[in-house]
């Protein structure tokens, strides 16, 4: 069968290319040539399923070269519906940016495109080195585009990403150092068969798990995240929130889960979730300003799907809820990222107490939000109820206490959807009847797909539960992975 | 030599990241940055090295003992790709300084971090 997947990378390039080249004459071009080379990125990852149901990963040795000496090009499950968000979440990006970006479009979509080179580059790879290039590929059009607004408040988060971020990415190499002078191979599946289990395989998985958690902004590591998403646009805000951490939140299940086995690790990674879950709901009900309300909600959620795989390396149905609770996660954040950049274009602040009374003047987006939020909280018969439901489920057999702790962060987490909610929509402090709500036809579409599928998955939880159930039971087989990759 | 490089290693990634994490300046924090990335340059080209070992290229006379004799090259080429990396963030950090310094004219970290909140 032929293989579709290793010519992403390359067409995401050749696209970024063509718009630093041409964008700035013509200016259609640069949204065009975007949503072109993403829709064929989504195609062919969608026509590679077949090779995936067929032999369970798709496995591809770039120009020839068999395994421990070449990169191999390696999707299972996960990387498989990683590849699809990062695409459906990169539309969704190109969409509100075209109405959000004014000026300066071409540089815009030019670093969107390599920062999407980047992480469909992580998901892919086979080898850690290579891992660490394309990390740094999306980590530095991170860095420039965290810059984009160019006033202060941009360039002060800029600065600080820079440096946190290329630490993070030093330590990582750190650890890639040591495991090469431990096993003298970089490829993740001869390095699995190489491991030998042992206290000294400790030092270099913390270290990757460092540069990882940096990456992904789990918490102790987060700082940078709130800053750059308050100060930049909310289509930049969106990718970094949603499909950064879905995919180093995938990278730390590949390196701890396939490639070191460390099941052990389970408990750390459960500690640490539960105080990103935790910090990060706290955070968000003392925020101000809606933007930053939305990132500190986004690492607490992604505290909630670590937690999920913690729990995985236990009992298999851990997983099956992360996964699940990742899909919920992401489709929660698009709607909310949208009507952040719809409600702070209305008011031209994105500041909560300067708001008021949405509801009035737009019926439907008020109930997509509110929805949108509840769905946050895991409020019964929407999206997110049935995989919180089996986090705290299975979480109650193996640790009640970190079911109790889940449990208190969803109250928090209702709170500052609350608060959040009465501030915009609700608080008639002042008349803003004057204005319409102007939201463009696009955003209109996207809102009502999603909140299309949000309910839909609310009432039929049994939908998204069978989803996540066959790309887990896809992924988690390390002979699969080792056999694979090496014959 | 080897031990001592080995030392001289955590020696550079030690004074880095004292640097990164207690100076204000942000020049000398990205100095930090360079000399901890330095560091672990020269850890990986240890990894790689043998004592009075040959250059990895095989001829026709060394074919027999090029295995046992030769360094690993790979570090190498590690170490070359990981240079070009840490070049073009140190390039991208010092402009954004630049940047910084022209939007608040003053490049201390803390001063910054009060004028924002």
């Amino acid at each position: 069968m032929y293989n579709y997947i290793s010519y992403i990378v390359p067409m995401l390039l050749c696209s970024a290319f063509i718009i630093v080249t041409l964008g700035h004459k013509y200016k259609k071009l640069n949204f065009n040539v975007t949503i072109i080379a993403l829709l064929s990125s989504l195609i062919f990852t969608l026509l590679s399923l077949p090779k995936l149901l067929n032999e369970g990963i798709i496995i591809y040795q770039l120009s020839g070269w068999q395994a421990p000496f070449g990169i191999t090009v390696a999707v299972d499950g996960i990387g498989f519906l990683i590849l699809s968000l990062i695409f459906l979440i990169g539309l969704i990006v190109a969409f509100i940016s075209k109405h959000e970006i004014k000026k300066r479009r071409y540089q815009f979509y030019t670093l969107f495109m390599f920062y999407n080179v980047g992480l469909v580059g992580m998901t892919i790879t086979g080898d850690i080195f290579n891992f660490f290039v394309f990390l740094e590929i999306s980590s530095m059009s991170a860095y420039i585009l965290s810059s984009f607004n160019r006033d202060k408040p941009a360039f002060e988060s800029s600065i600080k990403y820079i440096i946190i971020g290329s630490f993070a990415s030093s330590i990582f190499l750190i650890g890639i150092a040591m495991l090469y002078g431990m096993y003298g191979t970089l490829n993740m599946a001869d390095l699995m068969m190489k491991i030998v289990p042992g206290f000294g395989n400790n030092i270099p998985l913390a270290l990757i798990l460092t540069g990882l958690f940096m990456k992904g902004a789990i918490v102790p590591f987060h700082a940078w995240k709130p800053d750059v998403v308050k100060s930049n646009p909310a289509s930049f805000g969106l990718a970094i929130s949603a499909t950064s951490t879905a995919v180093s939140l995938y990278a730390i299940f590949r390196f701890v889960y396939t490639v070191f086995g460390a099941f052990y690790f389970s408990k750390m990674l459960i500690y640490i979730a539960l105080l990103t879950m935790f910090v990060g709901a706290v955070m968000a009900l003392q925020q101000k300003d809606l933007k930053k309300m939305i990132a500190y909600s986004a690492i607490s959620q992604s505290g909630y799907i670590l937690f999920g795989f913690g729990l995985g390396m236990m009992e298999n149905i851990g997983f099956v809820s992360a996964i699940y609770h990742l899909i919920n996660t992401v489709i929660i954040d698009a709607v909310l990222f949208i009507s952040a950049y719809i409600i702070s274009q209305h008011f031209k602040t994105s500041d909560m107490s300067k708001m008021g009374y949405i509801s009035r003047q737009n019926k439907l987006f008020t109930v997509t939000f509110g929805v949108a939020l509840l769905s946050l909280t895991g409020i019964p018969f929407l999206n997110g109820f049935a995989s919180k439901w089996m986090l705290y489920i299975v979480s109650l057999s193996l640790y009640p206490f970190a079911a109790f702790v889940s449990f208190i962060v969803s109250v928090i987490t209702l709170a500052y959807s609350f608060k959040a909610f009465h501030l915009i929509f609700l608080n008639d402090k002042r008349d803003y009847e004057k204005t319409p709500l102007f939201i463009p036809l696009s955003h209109k579409v996207m809102l009502a797909v999603l909140l299309v599928i949000m309910l839909v998955l609310g009432f039929f939880p049994d939908l998204g539960l069978q989803l996540s159930q066959n790309i887990i039971d896809l992924s988690l087989s390390r002979d699969l992975y080792l056999m694979g990759v090496l014959s | 030599m080897i031990v001592i490089s080995y030392y001289a290693a955590v020696i550079f990634m030690a004074l880095g990241i004292y640097a990164v994490v207690s100076k204000e300046n942000l020049i000398k924090k990205i100095i930090g940055l360079n000399i901890f990335t330095m560091g672990i340059h020269l850890f990986l080209i240890i990894i790689g090295f043998k004592e009075n070992g040959i250059a990895p290229i095989i001829t026709a006379l060394n074919s027999n003992y090029f295995v046992i004799s030769s360094v690993d090259p790979l570090p190498q080429a590690l170490v070359l790709t990981s240079i070009v990396i840490d070049l073009s963030v140190t390039a991208l950090a010092l402009i954004t300084a630049t940047l910084v310094y022209d939007k608040f004219k003053t490049i201390d970290t803390n001063k910054i971090n009060k004028l924002e909140g």
